[in-house]
């Protein structure tokens, strides 16, 4: 995988080292968690089997926000079925059920911390079970006490769905994926489109199967963060020869006019982009000096580790994606990291700053009621935190920008001025 | 009943149950000795349900992982306990729950808890809560004894007139539940009594153990197991009653709380006479224009009877009765809730622990006994939870939401659905719903 990287050059990134997985500073999960969370919300002919008690199901969403939970099948694990080594079949019997009832194009097979501590082998289960042709078999053996990044079980789901996407018939010439950004209310098409260029492929986490499928047709990928999606790139450039490119994703004006130009750049239409986004790039500029103007020297509390959300905000670069919007606004920024303070753990989240080219102090908080006694002391103007730490930053007086709300692009960049002004107020 | 490999539309087990009862105690605490991803098993489900008070900061989870799982888990229970509760200050309950996972592992939880009592100054119940069967309710059950059990119950005899209340199902800090408490504490003092603890109720630690206050003690559906210890522990005089949910089970909890404080037979049925004939005039007003239609309840047991009974004071039609638990005692507790309507309901199916797929068979079942009239609705309003149905169940069908979880219902004003007042509540809001397009 050699994806090319368009902004600062940074540091490697660190790893964990107990699970030698690259660092994630996000809340920890497991992949039965993680699967099902991203799963629930995605339309699509598939089934999933859960191989676990049935508390584990539990993880499945079931209200009305989402697609069809009736897809998911749980081998439903007593007790004496895990000691006395029946869940083998009782999960082999649940594949052939969901592919029986549903007639899926796939079936996920997850298990969860009872398979794995029962020993069964839900990858080699899953294989061997003797399924109607054309059905595709994804296992995750996801539990047993592995605690997962929430960006490592996006960049394993995203690797499936490439995975599952078949070689492209006619590639689009001047078109581009974009992988881990945002909507954006189509200013990015309409940029685009002025320079004759279009997007191929723009997937969602939570969109289905075959808009995954699109991706092969591009001539070129960008993606926000290769770190999250290093499966989905490497697929993209070995098996299907589209070329990757890792830029930002444009929180702020000049992260908006970074990826514009860098997509621009890659079809040797730099100037020509340039010349196409002049105007709202002048705009939205005016909009942030004239905010840098009417508060300098503003002090803003950036909280990472209060989500187990598995949202692209949360987890592209480490979830410090929004940094540098806050930068361009003025504010001076401290990082403060939610999990914990030893100081094995303090020389990782430095080295993942540096990573993602974050130049700003940072301070580690051992749990979510500690932000009130930091923001009490800290003199900050804003904190930019989960709105479920509303409490503890009322407590403090703060106001905050809830995670989620900050949007990209130009014209986002004019809507997060305006925003930060009515919170400020 | 749901097939051997379907997830059941209400799917939460007893971790969450002892979830929700941490949650009820605002200064208790739920110290989650699991794996990492049993996290959302508590919090997340909750979320959306409570917009009032956020559970996030409720709850410490163990995060056990390979390496804590190699230096043995159960040390890193107690670190994880004494340090919260040193930085918290403010710990009045810890409520330790475990994973079927944790409890395989065979770690010596109870010589930990030794340790973490010596520490943190508070009281720290153990509730083993492997997720193998079981559901909320046994957990939130199981937590109301182990708290009850914590009261100085032989402190004195209590207050005579005092009633105690336990089983009350307190899932979140918004309006309805408030406005349910205070109709309680109507009917009780309606009934010559007055309110005493009520477990639970969004009462702190302090207040809960004041309980002993109370001479005698009232029992709701959702805590039955408590009665028989509380008769034989607690020296107070003990009711199980119904879950006041509608007129005729109203006039139940007002009779059996009078006469839980010592008034005749006759004085308790005249007072519940006279509640009943004041909230009458406002149902037979809705009654003219909802009679007759066909509903399905989706509910635990208690509530889903509670709702059927109501439904039939307002002439309305249940057709399907879906009991949404495993441990509230299925159709046969369902039916005994009901009492003399019960035969009333003779046409309505009754499903134990349904999936979808089994409320799908129902609605196909409710279609053909319809033939073509309708359009293909299997009823005209499903009362019932934020929960995902299918399609065919729901299209065309008005829907009034409540229970757990209510995801999009969040009153803002006192809309309670106990009580004399929770009845004419509720059929002001299915009348709304009926009247909606």
């Amino acid at each position: 995988m050699a994806a090319k990287t368009i902004g600062k050059g940074r540091g490697p990134l660190p790893r964990d080292e107990v699970a030698g997985r690259p660092a994630d500073l996000s809340q920890k999960c497991c992949a039965l968690e993680g699967f099902t969370r991203l799963l629930s919300f995605m339309p699509g002919n598939f089934a999933v089997v859960l191989h676990s008690e049935p508390d584990c199901a539990n993880l499945v969403f079931h209200d009305s926000r989402v697609a069809d939970p009736s897809r998911f099948f749980c081998t439903n694990l007593k007790e004496n079925d895990a000691i006395a080594g029946r869940g083998r079949g009782r999960l082999a019997a649940a594949v052939r059920e969901a592919a029986a009832r549903r007639r899926p194009d796939m079936i996920f097979v997850i298990g969860g911390c009872v398979a794995s501590l029962a020993s069964d082998d839900v990858d080699e289960i899953a294989r061997t079970v003797d399924l109607p042709r054309g059905i595709r078999v994804v296992a995750v053996d996801g539990g047993a006490f592995r605690m997962y990044g929430q960006g490592a079980i996006v960049d394993w789901f995203a690797g499936e769905m490439i995975g599952a996407a078949p070689s492209s018939r006619r590639k689009k010439a001047r078109s581009t994926n974009l992988v881990g950004f945002a909507p954006d209310g189509g200013e990015t098409m309409r940029i685009l489109g002025r320079v004759g260029l279009a997007v191929s492929a723009w997937p969602r986490l939570d969109s289905p199967q075959e808009a995954w499928a699109g991706l092969p047709n591009a001539a070129l990928n960008v993606v926000s963060d290769v770190g999250l999606f290093s499966r989905l790139v490497e697929a993209l450039e070995t098996r299907h020869r589209v070329p990757s490119v890792e830029i930002a994703p444009p929180f702020g004006v000049e992260k908006a006019a970074r990826l514009y130009s860098g997509i621009g750049g890659f079809f040797g239409l730099g100037a020509e982009m340039r010349a196409a986004f002049r105007e709202e790039r002048l705009r939205a500029g005016r909009r942030v000096s004239a905010f840098r103007r009417r508060h300098p020297r503003r002090k803003l509390a950036y909280h990472v580790g209060g989500r187990k959300d598995f949202e692209l905000h949360t987890m592209v670069r480490g979830g410090l994606a929004f940094v540098s919007l806050f930068e361009e606004l003025g504010f001076s920024v401290e990082v403060l990291f939610q999990g914990p303070v030893e100081e094995e753990h303090r020389r990782r989240i430095a080295a993942l700053l540096d990573h993602h080219g974050v130049d700003a102090p940072f301070d580690c908080l051992p749990d979510r009621i500690s932000l009130t006694r930091t923001l009490r002391c800290g003199g900050h103007s804003l904190v930019y935190c989960s709105d479920s730490l509303a409490e503890e930053a009322g407590a403090a007086s703060v106001p905050i920008v809830p995670v989620g709300r900050l949007a990209p692009g130009f014209a986002g960049a004019e809507a997060n001025v305006s925003l930060i002004e009515g919170l400020m107020r | 009943m749901a097939r051997m490999f379907d997830m059941p539309l209400s799917n939460h087990r007893r971790i969450y149950g002892a979830f929700l009862a941490a949650h009820a105690v605002p200064d208790a605490i739920n110290l989650m000795f699991t794996g990492v991803g049993c996290k959302s098993k508590a919090q997340r489900q909750i979320a959306m349900h409570d917009r009032v008070r956020e559970a996030g900061n409720k709850m410490v989870w163990s995060d056990i992982g390979d390496a804590e799982f190699i230096r043995g888990p159960a040390k890193r229970l107690a670190s994880m306990a004494i340090e919260t509760c040193r930085r918290r200050e403010n710990v009045g309950l810890v409520v330790v729950t475990t994973s079927a996972a944790m409890e395989m592992t065979g770690a010596d939880v109870e010589s930990e808890l030794a340790a973490i009592r010596r520490e943190v100054g508070c009281p720290v119940i153990y509730l083993p809560t492997a997720g193998w069967d079981g559901d909320l309710y046994a957990g939130y059950g199981e937590a109301t004894s182990a708290v009850m059990a914590l009261a100085p119950w032989g402190s004195s005899e209590g207050d005579s007139r005092t009633v105690c209340v336990s089983g009350y199902l307190f899932d979140r800090y918004e309006p309805d539940h408030a406005a349910n408490l205070r109709e309680i504490q109507r009917m009780l003092g309606a009934a010559g009594a007055s309110r005493g603890a009520v477990f639970f109720s969004g009462s702190s630690m302090r207040t809960l153990m004041e309980a002993p206050a109370a001479g005698c003690h009232l029992v709701l559906p959702y805590a039955r197991r408590v009665a028989a210890w509380a008769g034989r522990e607690t020296g107070r005089r003990v009711v199980a009653t119904d879950l006041p949910v509608g007129i005729a089970a109203s006039a139940r909890f007002i009779v059996a709380s009078a006469r839980l404080v010592g008034l005749s037979g006759e004085t308790a049925r005249s007072l519940a006479e006279a509640e009943s004939l004041r909230a009458r005039p406002a149902l037979s007003g809705a009654r003219a224009y909802l009679s007759g239609l066909r509903v399905g309840v989706l509910a635990e047991t208690p509530m889903a009877a509670g709702l059927c009974s109501l439904l039939l004071e307002l002439g309305m039609v249940p057709v399907f009765a879906g009991l949404l638990d495993r441990t509230l005692g299925g159709k046969r507790a369902f039916f005994d809730a009901l009492a003399s309507s019960a035969g009333a309901l003779r046409g309505c199916l009754v499903a134990e622990d349904p999936s979808a797929q089994d409320v799908e068979d129902v609605c196909r079942r409710l279609r053909g006994k319809l033939g073509r009239r309708d359009r293909g609705r299997p009823f005209d309003l499903l009362i019932a939870p934020d929960l995902w149905l299918p399609p065919s169940c729901v299209d065309g069908v008005k829907r009034v939401e409540l229970g757990f979880p209510s995801n999009r219902w969040h009153p803002v004003s006192p809309e309670p659905f106990i009580g004399f007042a929770g009845a004419v509540a509720l059929a002001h809001r299915i009348a709304a719903a009926e009247a909606s397009r």
